[in-house]
C-alpha cells in the first residue's frame, strides 16, 4: 500500500489548487468587484460580426 | 496495426473537417491570429492547455515518473500551479488591454503598453519568437515523426515530413479558429486517454497496492516522496521539479489563447476551472501511468527500451488493437495540439520584421 506520506504527496497539493481554483473564481462574488469591460475593451472584430450575423 | 491505422485515419479526418470549416471566419489578419476575439471561453481554455502539454504529457512526463517514482509528482505540482498562475495573474488583465489596444500578438501588446514609439520591442519580440518558436515547433514536428514512425513502422524523416504537412495544412487554412477547434478534440484525446491508461495498467498488475509491492521490492527510493533524498536536498529536488511553473508566464502560444476568448470575466469562470480540472486529470494519468508502468515493466509484463514509450507500449502490448490506435491518436494529438499554435505564433512574427 501507498504510505500515508505518499498519499499526502499527492492529495495536499490537488486540493490546494483546487481551494486556488475556487477562491479566484468566486473572487468576484467574494469581494463584490469585478473587471470592467465595455465595448472598446471587448474589441471584437466587426468582419467577425458581419459574419456571424449571416 | 490495422485498428492502429483506423484510429488515425479518423483523427486525421476530424482535423481536416475542422480546418476547412475555420476557414469561413478567417479572412482578416485579427480573424487569422486572435480568431476576431471571439472565442468561446471553453475552447479557449481547452486550448491553452493543450498547447501547453506537448508530447512531454504522454511521453516525458510518464517517462519520469517511472524513471524517478512519486518524486516525478513534484513536476504535476509545479505545472498545476503554473496553470493556475496563468488565469490569476495573466489571463483576463492581457485580455482586457489586447481588445483595448487592438493587439493581436504579444509584441503588440508590449508595445503598445509600454508605449514604445521605436519600434524596439516589437523587433525584439518578433526576432525572440521566430528564433525561439522555430526551434520548439522543430521539436514538435521530430517528436510527432518519431511516434508516427514508431505506429506505423515509417522512416523518421518521412514521419517528421508527414507530421509538419498535416499541421500546416489545417493552420493555414483555418489560422486560429483551426487551431482552437482541433485543439479542443486533441484536449478530449488526451484526458481520455490519460484516464483510460491507467486504469488499464493497475487492472494489468492486479491493483495498485500490487504495483507497490513490487516497486517496493526492487526500488524502494520509487515510493519515497523526495527520490529517498532528505533534509536540504530533499527540498531542493521538490524545488528543482516543481520549477516548471516559472516557464508559465512567457510562452506566446498559450497567453494568445487568453487575448482571443470573448470576455475577459469568463476566464475567472469557467475559464479557470477548466483549465484547472483538466489539468488536474491529465497530470495524475499521466503520473500513474509511467508509476504503475515501472511495476509493469519489472514483473516483465510490458517492455521497451526506452522509460519515455511506456504509454505506447502499454497500449500495444495491454489494449485491443482499435483502443491502442486511439492511444497512439492520443499522443500525437498532444505533439500536434502544441505544434499548431507554435507554429501560428512563429508565423505572427513576420508582423514585426
Amino acid at each position: 500500500m501507498l504510505s500515508t506520506e505518499a498519499w499526502a504527496t499527492l492529495i495536499i497539493p490537488t486540493l490546494m489548487a483546487i481551494v486556488v481554483m475556487f477562491v479566484y473564481g468566486f473572487w468576484d462574488k467574494i469581494t463584490g468587484k469585478e473587471y470592467l469591460v465595455d465595448d472598446e475593451i471587448l474589441g471584437y472584430d466587426e468582419e467577425l460580426l458581419k459574419e456571424e450575423r449571416t | 496495426m490495422n485498428g492502429v491505422l483506423v484510429g488515425f485515419i479518423v483523427y486525421l479526418v476530424i482535423l481536416a473537417y475542422i480546418g476547412l470549416w475555420a476557414r469561413r471566419f478567417t479572412k482578416t489578419e485579427d480573424q487569422y491570429f486572435v480568431g476576431g476575439r471571439k472565442v468561446r471561453v471553453v475552447a479557449a481554455a481547452l486550448s491553452d492547455k493543450a498547447s501547453d502539454f506537448s508530447g512531454w504529457l504522454m511521453l516525458g512526463y510518464p517517462g519520469q515518473a517511472f524513471s524517478t517514482g512519486l518524486g516525478a509528482f513534484w513536476a504535476a505540482i509545479g505545472c498545476l500551479f503554473g496553470t493556475l498562475a496563468d488565469y490569476i495573474f495573466i489571463g483576463p488583465r492581457l485580455r482586457i488591454y489586447a481588445g483595448k489596444f487592438r493587439a493581436i500578438t504579444v509584441p503588440d501588446y508590449l508595445e503598445a503598453r509600454l508605449r514604445d514609439d521605436t519600434k524596439l520591442i516589437r523587433i525584439l519580440g518578433a526576432i525572440i519568437i521566430l528564433v525561439f518558436m522555430t526551434a520548439y515547433v522543430s521539436a514538435q514536428f521530430k517528436a510527432g515523426g518519431k511516434a508516427l514512425s514508431q505506429a506505423f513502422g515509417l522512416d523518421v524523416t518521412t514521419a517528421v515530413l508527414i507530421t509538419a504537412i498535416i499541421v500546416t495544412a489545417y493552420v493555414l487554412t483555418g489560422g486560429f479558429f483551426a487551431v482552437v477547434w482541433t485543439d479542443v478534440i486533441q484536449a478530449l484525446f488526451m484526458v481520455t486517454t490519460l484516464i483510460i491508461v491507467p486504469i488499464v495498467a493497475a487492472s494489468a498488475i492486479g491493483g495498485l497496492d500490487k504495483a507497490v509491492e513490487i516497486m517496493a521490492n526492487v526500488d524502494p527510493k520509487h515510493l519515497s516522496p523526495f527520490g529517498g533524498a532528505t533534509g536540504l536536498t530533499a527540498l531542493i529536488f521538490a524545488i528543482g521539479y516543481a520549477s516548471w511553473i516559472v516557464g508559465y508566464f512567457g510562452q506566446p502560444h498559450i497567453v494568445t489563447r487568453y487575448m482571443s476568448v470573448e470576455d475577459p470575466r469568463k476566464l475567472r469562470r469557467p475559464g479557470i476551472f477548466i483549465s484547472g480540472i483538466w489539468t488536474i486529470l491529465v497530470l495524475w494519468g499521466a503520473f500513474f501511468a509511467g508509476f504503475i508502468g515501472f511495476a509493469l515493466a519489472k514483473a516483465g509484463i510490458v517492455h521497451m527500451e526506452d522509460a519515455e514509450r511506456i504509454i505506447p507500449a502499454m497500449a500495444m502490448t495491454l489494449m485491443p488493437s482499435w483502443l491502442a490506435g486511439f492511444v497512439i491518436a492520443g499522443i500525437l494529438a498532444a505533439i500536434m495540439s502544441t505544434a499548431d499554435s507554435q507554429l501560428l505564433v512563429a508565423s505572427s512574427g513576420y508582423r514585426g520584421i
